[in-house]
């Protein structure tokens, strides 16, 4: 069984099978092209994107229905033909839709904050990710993290 | 903010070596063109943020840190969630 050693995490033992797949890497790590999602119970609800090539360089992630439980957006036909998502209306609300999350950045002076500007899809089922640039959306990059009373549930 | 008018075809030079030209207008939309050198990085400006704030995420934070920040987030949410299990009295 493949191992990564994660800074954050230590060992993470995965399968092959786990492997999420980013075609177009994420910007400004256009490099990496695998990652892990990586969710200990310990850090719940945040969850862990951690590349396979180079498992220094983790996204801490969470459900942006935890943060915005009215998100919404939609993916156009030239950035959906870009990522290999579907074009239209997000999240998708019938069961199986891809999971919809916010790259949390952590400072250690000032509050966190989420990117709900730039949302990871993520469909378990393909093994496809990707990070979405929003075109002329009201969301911010730098959006304050809160979390709404509310720390787990469906998305 | 400098602010130029500009007919389809004209032009402006940034820095003696960086052209932005106005290629066509449909309805809402213009599309541009840009001549600079290879060296400098010519992207949309939502592309730019993503790309720095992901350079922030990954460079800022540590799982002490994130650890400190779940807990003080699930100590709120008992306080402030009549949902949440309360600890026993």
């Amino acid at each position: 069984m493949p191992v990564l050693a994660s800074p954050d995490l230590g060992q993470i033992h995965f399968l092959e099978k786990d492997v999420i797949s980013f075609p177009e890497g994420v910007p400004a790590f256009e490099h990496l092209h695998t990652f892990l999602l990586v969710q200990p119970d310990e850090f719940a609800p945040f969850m862990f994107l951690v590349s396979t090539d180079s498992p220094a360089t983790r996204f801490i992630c969470l459900p942006i229905c935890l943060i915005e439980p009215d998100y919404h957006f939609e993916l156009d036909r030239e950035e959906g033909a870009r990522t290999g998502f579907e074009a239209g209306a997000y999240p998708v609300a019938a069961p199986g839709g891809p999971l919809v999350l916010a790259v949390t950045t952590i400072q250690e002076t000032a509050p966190a904050t989420v990117n709900l500007a730039s949302p990871i899809l993520v469909d378990a089922e393909r093994r496809l990710g990707a990070q979405l640039i929003l075109s002329g959306t009201a969301y911010s990059h730098v959006a304050p993290l809160k979390t709404r009373g509310r720390l787990e549930g469906a998305c | 903010m400098l602010v130029f008018r500009r007919k389809i075809g004209e032009s402006v030079i940034l820095d003696g070596q960086i052209e932005v030209q106005l290629l066509e207008i449909t309805g809402s939309r213009v599309k541009l063109g840009f001549t600079a050198p290879q060296a400098i990085p010519i992207v949309r400006k939502e592309l730019y943020l993503t790309q720095v704030q992901n350079q922030q995420a990954v460079a800022r934070g540590t799982a002490d840190s994130l650890k400190r920040m779940v807990s003080e987030m699930r100590a709120q949410v008992t306080l402030t969630d009549p949902g949440a299990s309360a600890p026993a009295k």
